[in-house]
């Protein structure tokens, strides 16, 4: 017996890479929130109306993730001093993982 | 009423004779009054007035009239029966319009009323009062003038409360009709006379209340009623302090129905189905257009879709140059309101348009999911249409929504590209869309490959992303091929394909390992989905939760000796056709299943499950029947409300 598939209309949630490898429950634990805005990664920032490849992620050398959009506006604050706001570590953005 | 007359013409020639001195006329009379008065038996007034009733019914007999009121006024007492002649004419006017106008609908008859109203009535009342009357003659004409307009004034009104007990049926007539009824002219110029407001209100929302805020009305007849009530009384009453006085115990009690949203919402997007089919039957006879008529019916509107207005304002606008004060017997409550759309009126019935677009953004998702040729139009132009009654901001999720399906599109090309594969996943932004159901299934063999395939691919389109896939959302076209060359080609939820997809593997499993290995799911579903592949003749039943590959047809003979079937056991005694045969069959299985997994259960919960099972739904009583037949072959028992298995 032999199953052929010919079109499969399937269902999926994209997610931010975050670097947890987790698929379990972790559905809206703390670790899915941006720091900044206290929103989801797969949200968007205050400022946004489309999440997703517009209104994307920032990935923190220091291994923090945030909106792109909260942090640039953080760092153009005077108090930030150019630090991750979670660390107080300057801030470098990583470039590929 | 030839003695009657007969004796009053002998009164008569008294009378004639003596009254010619202008000094004694008066005295006279009065003293004649009284004799002759005292002198009439009790019943007289009774004789008199079924005389005059019938004087109207012919029409011809004028003299007769005439030789009655003269005698009456000779003898001067016409005057005192005046108020008789008065009831007469009054029932005369209400058998007239009880006898022509009941469930007359699609008729002006007012004109025709008044017709006859100058024709007969008011013949006939210058018949008795007119034509020199001595004793009336003061007012003659004029009198006659002024009674007959208070006589028409009679009519109307009795014809306003015929209407208005039948507004109720005449709103359900309404339904879809573009244009008011004549009936409704009718009505509506009759309270313009008599000024029957409150009458109207309070016996429409009587009828309404007793006979439509039942609990067996459906919601959306409810709904529908109320439009069609809101299209009538507005027609009625424009600033709408008529419908103000009957809308609100519909409102109130639609508010208190839980799919009242629901059904609002799904009127408010329309189908496209039936788009289509209008499109398609434009030439075509009416007989199929009261098939439409069920669904979105609330949406016979024709106006452009305008903004729904904000119904949350308190306070009235006086800058407005065209405000005016609400009518003098307008309800402390009552607001006029601006907007003669159907739809904001709906909506406001809850308030606040928050709930509606909870709703609105949950059926959009579903609707949009259930898409599978790719073909959104329809859909982008129903958030069009949404978007201007409700705003864009509030449906922003939906904007959202559609990108994600278009950017699914756009990636599912990228990937194809690459590497072709069956599978085209829609993937979504989860917080922007209803809540989806979870499910542990875990798709085992080339679905799992498939799957997999696809997210490696799709990472290396998005580097920052990945997917989660929703593993039993969404449907899977596949064809099934046995050894001995049968081929079965379905369209199965991916929990189907699954359960499938093992046994290609492996020929017969055993429910609770098909449960366990597709990652741990409940037994019931799993036998649902047994069910299915069973129905389409892929999988037999061996019986203590064993299933097969009926991998040739002989061997399926060989079996169904070995297994017990239903048809064994004489339960085809409910199946007439060979297909209903199958069903029960189907049914059996179906039963034993649910039986042996979830014990004892009552037999509202079995038919409610048996609807679940593929093939044509059982009713109550055969499900009743079924398993009735069932019991009496010793399959069932039947304790304590509840049906369980007995073990053989």
């Amino acid at each position: 017996m032999k199953v052929i598939v010919h079109r499969w209309n399937a269902i999926a949630q994209w997610r931010w890479d975050v670097g947890q490898d987790g698929d379990g429950p972790d559905e809206d634990s703390e670790e899915d929130l941006c720091g900044i805005c206290r929103a989801s990664y797969e949200g968007c920032c205050p400022t946004c109306k489309v999440p997703g490849d517009d209104c994307p992620l920032i990935w923190g050398k220091c291994s923090h993730v945030f909106h792109m959009h909260c942090l640039l506006k953080w760092i153009a604050t005077p108090a930030s001093k150019s630090q991750c706001p979670m660390d107080r570590r300057p801030w470098g953005t990583r470039k590929s993982r | 009423m030839s003695p009657l007359l007969f004796s009053l013409e002998n009164h008569e020639g008294t009378h004639v004779h003596v009254s010619h001195g202008v000094d004694s006329y008066w005295p006279f009379k009065r003293t004649f009054r009284t004799i002759i008065l005292s002198f009439l038996p009790p019943s007289f007034a009774d004789t008199l007035q079924a005389v005059l009733k019938k004087t109207f019914s012919e029409a011809a007999q004028s003299e007769s009239r005439l030789a009655i009121a003269n005698a009456l006024d000779q003898m001067g007492i016409l005057i005192d029966f005046k108020s008789l002649i008065n009831l007469a004419i009054d029932q005369e006017i209400e058998r007239h319009v009880m006898e022509t106008c009941p469930r007359i609908r699609d008729q002006h008859m007012l004109p025709e009323l008044r017709n006859w109203f100058n024709d007969r009535v008011k013949t006939w009342m210058t018949d008795i009062f007119g034509k020199g009357r001595r004793s009336v003659q003061w007012y003659n004409y004029l009198l006659i003038y002024v009674f007959a307009s208070l006589f028409e004034h009679y009519m109307l009104k009795v014809l306003c409360d015929l209407r208005i007990s039948e507004l109720f049926e005449i709103i359900v007539d309404y339904e879809d009709k573009t244009h008011p009824l004549p009936v409704l002219q009718d009505l509506k110029d009759c309270l313009a006379r008599t000024g029957q407001r409150k009458e109207l209100v309070k016996g429409l929302r009587e009828s309404t209340i007793k006979r439509l805020l039942q609990p067996g009305a459906a919601t959306s007849d409810i709904l529908q009623q109320y439009v069609s009530t809101i299209k009538v009384l507005r027609f009625l009453d424009p600033p709408g302090v008529l419908l103000y006085g009957v809308a609100e115990p519909i409102r109130r009690y639609l508010r208190e129905r839980p799919d009242t949203i629901k059904i609002i919402v799904a009127n408010l997007i329309p189908r496209k189905k039936k788009k289509k089919d209008k499109d398609a039957m434009d030439e075509d006879d009416d007989g199929s257009d009261d098939e439409d008529k069920d669904e979105g019916v609330l949406l016979d509107d024709q106006n452009e879709p305008a903004p729904i207005q904000a119904n949350e304002e308190i306070y009235e606008d006086y800058t407005d140059p065209a405000w005016q004060p609400p009518a003098n017997d307008a309800e402390p409550g009552f607001r006029a309101q601006k907007t003669s759309d159907i739809i904001s009126t709906l909506v406001s019935i809850f308030g606040s348009k928050d709930l509606f677009i909870k709703e609105l953004q949950i059926s959009f998702g579903q609707r949009l999911l259930a898409i599978t040729d790719g073909n959104y139009d329809e859909e982008v132009h129903n958030l069009e249409v949404l978007k201007i009654r409700f705003g864009d901001t509030p449906l922003q999720i939906c904007d959202v929504m559609m990108k994600d399906l278009t950017d699914s599109r756009r990636t599912d090309q990228h990937i194809q590209d690459r590497v072709q594969s069956a599978l085209h996943p829609t993937i979504i932004s989860r917080h922007f869309w209803p809540s989806m159901p979870r499910s542990t299934l875990q798709l085992p063999g080339q679905l799992r490959e498939l799957q997999k395939i696809y997210e490696n691919e799709y990472q290396v389109q998005k580097q920052d992303k990945k997917l989660k896939w929703l593993p039993n959302m969404g449907t899977v076209e596949l064809t099934v091929q046995m050894d001995d060359g049968r081929e079965t080609r379905v369209t199965a939820t991916p929990l189907q394909a699954a359960v499938i997809e093992l046994f290609s593997d492996c020929p017969q499993w055993h429910v609770e390992q098909l449960a366990e290995r597709l990652g741990k799911l409940d037994i019931t579903s799993v036998a649902l989905a047994l069910m299915f592949w069973q129905s389409q003749g892929v999988v037999q039943d061996l019986g203590a939760h064993l299933f097969r590959l009926r991998e040739t047809l002989d061997e399926t003979a060989q079996n169904t000796e070995s297994a017990p079937a239903a048809t064994e056991y004489g339960l085809g005694v409910a199946a007439e056709s060979p297909e209903e045969q199958g069903s029960v069959e189907v049914y059996w299985s179906f039963v034993r299943a649910m039986l042996t997994n979830l014990g004892q259960l009552p037999t509202e919960r079995i038919h409610g499950m048996l609807r679940l099972a593929p093939g044509p739904n059982p009713t109550p009583e055969q499900t009743l029947h079924f398993l009735e037949s069932a019991q009496r072959e010793g399959l069932v028992e039947f304790r304590d409300h509840l049906w369980s298995l007995l073990r053989r």
